[in-house]
């Protein structure tokens, strides 16, 4: 009897006793060079791709088996490139795997551990704090129930080069996980990084390399863009080559590209950059020119002083003027206003093409940007190229660093064009034109979507809340499943004088209204009321309508952050 | 003779047992409440079923995890007891989100996270 009763009380500790430990192991590299080997932590070098194995172990798997994992991750990417995760058990687990760019923080919870991953995971948060931040976010998350134990995932890293001084602490580092068995639906409650919670191994060879910096704003990231080495041709001196050995490579979050495979002192060489991203260029640049850059085109023309002789008194800056000649013929006039709105609208566009950069993008030798002022903007190139020009010759050492500016045709606010440091620059109007910025306050007005099935049909409704600010501009944009939906009509509720747009184009709806009427403004009773007819039988509207990006600009034609909620 | 015989007889019995292949198949995962996963794997027009204290009008409302921005909300006619919906994923980008279920004074119910 008394044996029967220790047995009984010793049950509940056998399974709080039951811990899930998850291990971050270094393995090898891919390819080993000698098969069966693995070559020792302490060889490895930049360039080197290499596996960090997630190992899972449950320190009893009688009563409860690991069938699903979400596992989060940090990682330096400033030194290593993520390649993705394979699956040591084939096709029986697959893994879902994400990652984000290194804008976020990671917030620990305090109380909790940092190694108590199951603690960490209710308690823990995120928190966008931009540049600061060194380490990217990743996820992987299981997606078949077999037992999940032992190796159950290798992460694949790839080193990349530094420079000199780069902490390599932390590089990898477990932050958080959930562990179920979801045959029982029982969760683990005791998840542990043990025994290696980082990756922190320092490879041999940390070189100073030829560096392009390019000063991406913080609304811009710089992963998105690849950069190659070009020399001129010495058959045709129109056409510029790839150098031999060199790479295209994409920058890394902090705007910076290594150039030093086949950098050299002898040719004429120019760093080429392009989009490289799954999201097509022109969902990119819909963010870059809206109709906060539309409304500020007009109030520099509108106000022109009483003779109407009168310029800058809204731009701060000669690249606005430049940016905003989206006809690019050294005049910046009302048919640049109206075509910048009639790019906002979807109507029509000054792009040559929509989808390539070249006829977008707007690239200068920092030294150069910085100079350009009101007074002698016109003596500067202002086409679309994706050229940087290198001046490699001059020096007497390897050791590189060239930094340059980006800005955007059409781009009037300087929402996604490098900031200008100018000497005795006009500080109230530096403030206007960099008014939105994700690191300056910001006015915010919000709006609220809603999705329903009504009469057989799938409606969106968008209510607007302007708050204190005299808002007469907005813009919206929807992407919708258009697998399932057909786009009928949009509904506008707006002030009389509105001029209000809607444009369908693939799966996006852009729409909006601006005022451009003296004192009139959009009020809170706006509304847009978006039809779609159901191309299938559906039950709900779950996803079917997303938002996208949006934009609102104010009399002042300062642009407003404008949150959907 | 008879030793020989025996153990000819196990060698034969021996060699007629059916070798055991062992297969390792997806276990069978027990029907649960979307919000008692904790975190979920879904892709485009997945059920996910919840259970509701009162019939009545609810939000359905799908936030990004890392920002914090609303994605999509959706407004529907929920019964007592279990309901099903379906989620269309083909418009959201990839990511890891919080799926929330309110009241339409957008209190909280329930919560999720859920990878698309």
């Amino acid at each position: 009897m008394i044996k029967k009763l220790l047995f009984l009380l010793l049950i509940p500790f056998a399974v709080s006793a039951q811990t899930i430990n998850i291990s971050l192991d270094y393995a090898g590299l891919i390819v080993e060079p000698v098969q069966g080997q693995v070559t020792p932590v302490t060889a490895l070098e930049i360039g080197d791709e290499f596996y960090i194995d997630v190992t899972v172990t449950n320190t009893d798997n009688t009563q409860f088996k690991a069938t699903y994992a979400d596992i989060w991750l940090t990682f330096k990417n400033d030194a290593f490139q993520y390649l993705g995760v394979d699956n040591p058990n084939g096709s029986q687990a697959n893994w879902y795997t994400n990652q984000w760019p290194s804008v976020y923080s990671f917030n620990t919870s305090p109380n909790y551990t940092v190694d108590d991953m199951y603690g960490q995971y209710y308690n823990s948060n995120w928190s966008y704090v931009g540049e600061q931040s060194l380490h990217a976010p990743l996820v992987i998350s299981s997606q078949t129930a077999v037992e999940l134990t032992g190796v159950v995932a290798r992460l694949k890293f790839k080193y990349k080069p530094v420079s000199n001084g780069f902490d390599f602490s932390q590089s990898v580092m477990l932050r958080k996980a959930m562990v179920r068995d979801n045959v029982s639906g029982y969760t683990f409650q005791t998840i542990k990084a043990f025994p290696h919670q980082t990756f922190d191994n320092v490879p041999a060879s940390t070189t100073v390399t030829a560096l392009l910096h390019v000063d991406f704003p913080e609304t811009v990231d710089p992963t998105m863009f690849n950069v190659g080495l070009y020399r001129r041709s010495a058959q045709d001196p129109n056409t510029w080559e790839q150098v031999p050995g060199s790479s295209i490579v994409n920058f890394d979050s902090a705007g910076d590209a290594n150039i030093t495979p086949g950098f050299n002192r002898t040719d004429e060489l120019a760093a080429i950059v392009n989009w490289n991203s799954q999201t097509p260029f022109s969902q990119f640049y819909d963010e870059v020119v809206t109709i906060s850059d539309a409304a500020l085109a007009f109030n520099e023309l509108n106000n022109r002083g009483i003779n109407q002789d009168e310029v800058g008194n809204e731009f701060a800056y000669g690249i606005q003027f430049m940016n905003g000649d989206v006809y690019q013929n050294g005049d910046f006039h009302i048919d640049d206003s109206y075509m910048i709105l009639a790019h906002v609208l979807g109507n029509n566009t000054y792009l040559e093409q929509t989808d390539a950069m070249v006829f977008a993008s707007k690239f200068y030798l920092k030294s150069d940007y910085d100079a350009i002022t009101k007074e002698n903007y016109l003596q500067y190139p202002n086409v679309g190229t994706l050229m940087i020009a290198l001046d490699n010759t001059a020096a007497n050492t390897l050791n590189f660093e060239y930094n340059a500016s980006i800005a955007w045709r059409g781009d009037v606010n300087l929402s996604h064009s490098s900031e200008p440091v100018i000497q005795n620059q006009n500080t109230a109007k530096t403030a206007k034109a960099f008014r939105f910025n994700t690191n300056k306050v910001a006015a915010t007005v919000y709006s609220k979507l809603t999705t329903e099935l009504k009469d057989g049909k799938v409606v969106a409704t968008l209510t607007f809340d302007p708050k204190t600010q005299e808002v007469k501009g907005t813009q919206f944009k929807l992407a919708y499943d258009e697998s399932k939906l057909i786009f009928d009509e949009i509904k506008f509720n707006t002030a009389n004088t509105a001029t209000n747009f809607g444009t369908a184009k693939e799966n996006y709806i852009r729409f909006g209204s601006l005022v451009q009427v003296g004192t009139e403004k959009l009020s809170d009773k706006t509304t847009y009321t978006l039809t779609f007819t159901p191309k299938v039988q559906l039950t709900n509207t779950l996803g079917l309508i997303v938002t996208s990006n949006t934009d609102a600009v104010n009399k002042s034609g300062e642009q407003l952050k404008l949150i959907i909620n | 003779m008879k030793k020989l015989l025996t153990v000819s007889l196990l060698l034969l019995t021996a060699a007629c047992v059916k070798d055991d292949i062992y297969i390792e198949t997806p276990m069978v995962e027990l029907e649960q409440s979307i919000f008692e996963k904790g975190s979920t794997v879904l892709s485009d027009t997945d059920l996910i079923s919840f259970e509701l204290e009162a019939e009545g009008e609810y939000y359905l409302t799908i936030k990004d995890e890392m920002t914090g921005e609303l994605m999509t909300r959706e407004i529907f006619n929920g019964v007592e007891g279990k309901n099903s919906l379906q989620i269309f994923t083909k418009a959201i980008p990839k990511g890891s989100y919080h799926l929330i279920l309110t009241d339409l004074k957008e209190n909280q119910l329930q919560k999720t996270n859920i990878k698309l």
